[in-house]
C-alpha cells in the first residue's frame, strides 16, 4: 500500500522532529536561547514594575520589554534554523541514509517538505515555549496586565520572527540540498547569514547615505529628509533578519521607539516572497540533483 | 515467468566515465540472480538505477512491469534494498528505524508492531532492539538493514555486497537467510565479489566489465563452456616420475598440454574421459600412482577468463 503524500509528509516530519529532540543540538541551543530570554525577561519585568507610570516604555507595558528581549535575542531563531537544517539534506547524503530512504515508496518533494515541517515544527514549540513563559514572566513581575490587542500584536511579531525563521529554514535547505558536505554548508550558511546578506542588504542605504542633502543653515546632512528609493528598499528585504526585525514597529510602534526602512506589510510581502521563491528554487535543486 | 527486472540498453555516464554501457539484463520471478563483475565493473550504479537513485543516462528501467522513472512509487512498494553502503540515523533505535520505514511504506499502525517485532526476531536484534543505532556493531547494522529491506514483504530483493565486513558467522547467517529467503519464492538479486558466495547462492548469474554485461548464464552452463574452451586439468601424482611417463601421457589423443611440478603431473585434457587412458600409460611405463584429481573450472576462474584483459 503505498502512503498518500500527505501521510509521507507526516512521516517524514515527525521522524525529523524525534531526530531533533534527541539530538543535543536543539537542546543546548534551546537551553541558552530559553536562559537568555528568561533573565531579560525577567530583569525587564522587575524594571517595569519599578518604572514611573508616566514613562514610554511603562505606558507600553509588556510588549515594550518583550520588544527589547526579541530584539536582543532575535538571532537564536536563525542560529537555529541553520544548526537543524544545514545537514538534513546533505548530512543524509554523506552518511549514506538518503539511498536507503529513497528506496521506499516516496517523491522527494515529500521528504523535503517533511524536512522543512520537522525543523520548523521543533523551533516552534521551543520558542512559543520560551516566548509565552517569558512575557508572562514579565507580566507577573511588572505587574502590568496587558490588553487582549497588546497580546494579538505580541504574537503577531511572533509570527513575522518565526516567518523569518521559515526563510531561513529554507535558505538552508537549498545550500543543504546543493552542497556535498556538511562542513561547507554549515560554512557558506554562516558566512551568507553574517557576511554577504547584511552586506547586500545595507548596499542600497550606504548608496542613500551619500546623497543626504546638506541643510543650508547647518552645512551639515539633514537625515530627517532621507528618503528611501526603491532600489534601497528592495535590496534591504533580500535579508530576512531585516524584515524580522519589523517586530519593533508592532510592538511599539505607538510610541514611535521603532525604525526600519520598511512597513510591516512590506515586510510581509518581502518574506512571504523570500520563502516562495527560495522553497521552490531549493525543491527542483532538490529534484534534480543526483544525490550519489 | 513474469520479468521482475528488465532493463533495456541501460547507459549510465558520469562525465567522461561510461559507468553502465547498453545493459540489457531479465530476471525472472523467483530466481536469484547473482551480478559478478570487478570493482568499478557498474554494479552498484546499476543497482542504484534499479531502485530509481541515479537516473539512467539513457535507457530504460522496468521493476516488476512497472517504469522505474514513471511509476517508481509502485515499483518501490515491492523492492527491499540491501546496498553496500549505507546509514541509519545514529540517535533511533532500530524498532523507530523500522516503524518509520514501515509507515513509508503505507502499512498500518495495527499490522506495525508485529510486522517489526518479526523482523526484529528474524534478524535476531531482539535484545538491542531497543538500543540506539549508534551504540550498534557493523553485524548488527548489517542486520538491521536487512530488516528493514523485508519490512514490506517484498516480491524483489536488491542485495549489494550483503556480507561485506561480517565475520564468519555474520556472513553464513546472511547467506543461509538470504537462501531460505530464495525457498520462500522471493526473486533475489545480488551483487558479490565473492564469488563462492554467489555460487553457493544463485541460480544465474550475469557477469558485468567496465560496464557491459559480458554473459548472462547458469553457473552449469558457463562452467560447461569453459571446460570446453580451456579444457580440464587432471592432476596426477605419483611415486616417481621420469621422461618416458612424461613422454607416454604427451603421445595419448586427448591430452592438450602437460607439465610437471616435482612428482606430479598436470595435466590439460579435452574430457574427463581420458583420465583412465592415462593412468594405464602411467603404469604400463612402470610409474605408481598415489593420487588423481580432476579439475573442473569454478566460479572464479570463469570469472577470471570472462573479464581478462
Amino acid at each position: 500500500m503505498i502512503p498518500s503524500r500527505i501521510q509521507a509528509i507526516y512521516e517524514v516530519t515527525k521522524k525529523e522532529m524525534l531526530e531533533h529532540f534527541k539530538t543535543k543540538r536543539l537542546i543546548v541551543i534551546g537551553i541558552v536561547f530559553a536562559a537568555v530570554f528568561l533573565i531579560i525577561s525577567v530583569y525587564g519585568g522587575i524594571l517595569l514594575g519599578a518604572a514611573n507610570p508616566e514613562e514610554h516604555a511603562y505606558e507600553q507595558g509588556s510588549n515594550a520589554v518583550l520588544n527589547m528581549v526579541l530584539t536582543f535575542t532575535n538571532y537564536f531563531p536563525v542560529i537555529l534554523a541553520i544548526a537543524l537544517t544545514y545537514d538534513t539534506i546533505v548530512g543524509e547524503r554523506v552518511r549514506k541514509s538518503m539511498y536507503l530512504l529513497l528506496s521506499k515508496p516516496i517523491d522527494r518533494d515529500s521528504v523535503f517538505i517533511g524536512k522543512f515541517l520537522g525543523s520548523f515544527i521543533s523551533i516552534c514549540l521551543i520558542y512559543l515555549i520560551v516566548i509565552s513563559v517569558g512575557y508572562s514572566a514579565v507580566i507577573g513581575l511588572s505587574g502590568i496586565v496587558p490588553s487582549m490587542s497588546d497580546v494579538v500584536k505580541a504574537y503577531e511579531a511572533i509570527g513575522i520572527i518565526l516567518l523569518g525563521t521559515a526563510c531561513w529554514i529554507v535558505f538552508t535547505m537549498l545550500f543543504s540540498s546543493t552542497l556535498k558536505t556538511t562542513t561547507s554548508c554549515i560554512i557558506v550558511c554562516i558566512v551568507v547569514w553574517i557576511f554577504i546578506l547584511p552586506i547586500v542588504s545595507q548596499i542600497g542605504i550606504i548608496y542613500q547615505f551619500t546623497s543626504v542633502p546638506i541643510n543650508n543653515t547647518t552645512g551639515m546632512p539633514d537625515f530627517t529628509k532621507l528618503t528611501y528609493p526603491w532600489y534601497a528598499k528592495v535590496l534591504y528585504a533580500t535579508n530576512p533578519s531585516n524584515c524580522m526585525n519589523v517586530h519593533s514597529q508592532l510592538l511599539t510602534a505607538d510610541l514611535g521607539m521603532s525604525f526600519s526602512m520598511l512597513t510591516v506589510e512590506q515586510s510581509l510581502i518581502a518574506l512571504c516572497t523570500f520563502f516562495i521563491v527560495i522553497i521552490v528554487i531549493a525543491m527542483i535543486v532538490f529534484r534534480k540533483i543526483e544525490l550519489d | 515467468m513474469e520479468r521482475i527486472i528488465e532493463t533495456i540498453d541501460l547507459t549510465k555516464v558520469f562525465g567522461s566515465i561510461v559507468a553502465v554501457d547498453n545493459l540489457n539484463l531479465v530476471v525472472r520471478e523467483k530466481e536469484t540472480f547473482g551480478f559478478l563483475g570487478p570493482n568499478g565493473a557498474g554494479k552498484t550504479t546499476t543497482i542504484k538505477m534499479l531502485t530509481g537513485f541515479l537516473k539512467p543516462t539513457s535507457g530504460e528501467v522496468k521493476v516488476l512491469g512497472y517504469d522505474m522513472f514513471k511509476n517508481g512509487k509502485e515499483a518501490k512498494e515491492h523492492i527491499g534494498l540491501v546496498p553496500d553502503q549505507y546509514g541509519f540515523y545514529n540517535e533511533l533505535t532500530a524498532v523507530e528505524h523500522l516503524n518509520y520505514y514501515a509507515a513509508l511504506y503505507g502499512i498500518p499502525k495495527t499490522e506495525r508492531r508485529e510486522r517489526i517485532n518479526e523482523m526484529i526476531d528474524l534478524v535476531e536484534l531482539t535484545e538491542r532492539k531497543e538500543s540506539k543505532v549508534k551504540e550498534y556493531s557493523h553485524g548488527m547494522r548489517q542486520r538491521l538493514v536487512i530488516a528493514q529491506a523485508l519490512i514490506n514483504k517484498p516480491k524483489l530483493l536488491l542485495l549489494d555486497e550483503p556480507t561485506v565486513g561480517l565475520d564468519p558467522r555474520g556472513s553464513y547467517m546472511t547467506r543461509k537467510l538470504i537462501k531460505k529467503l530464495a525457498v520462500q519464492g522471493l526473486t533475489i538479486f545480488v551483487s558479490s565479489h565473492l564469488l563462492f558466495e554467489v555460487e553457493d547462492m544463485c541460480t544465474r548469474v550475469g557477469i558485468i566489465n567496465k560496464g557491459r554485461l559480458i554473459r548472462v548464464d547458469s553457473i552449469k552452463r558457463l562452467s560447461e563452456e569453459l571446460r570446453e574452451k580451456v579444457g580440464i586439468y587432471a592432476l596426477i601424482e605419483c611415486v616417481e616420475l621420469n621422461n618416458e611417463i612424461v613422454d607416454n601421457v604427451r603421445n595419448l589423443k586427448g591430452v592438450r598440454d602437460i607439465s610437471v611440478d616435482k612428482n606430479t603431473l598436470k595435466i590439460d585434457i579435452e574430457s574427463s574421459g581420458i583420465i583412465p587412458e592415462i593412468s594405464t600409460a602411467i603404469m604400463q611405463s612402470g610409474g605408481k600412482i598415489k593420487k588423481v584429481n580432476e579439475h573442473i573450472p569454478n566460479l572464479e576462474e570463469i570469472f577470471l577468463k570472462l573479464t581478462e584483459g
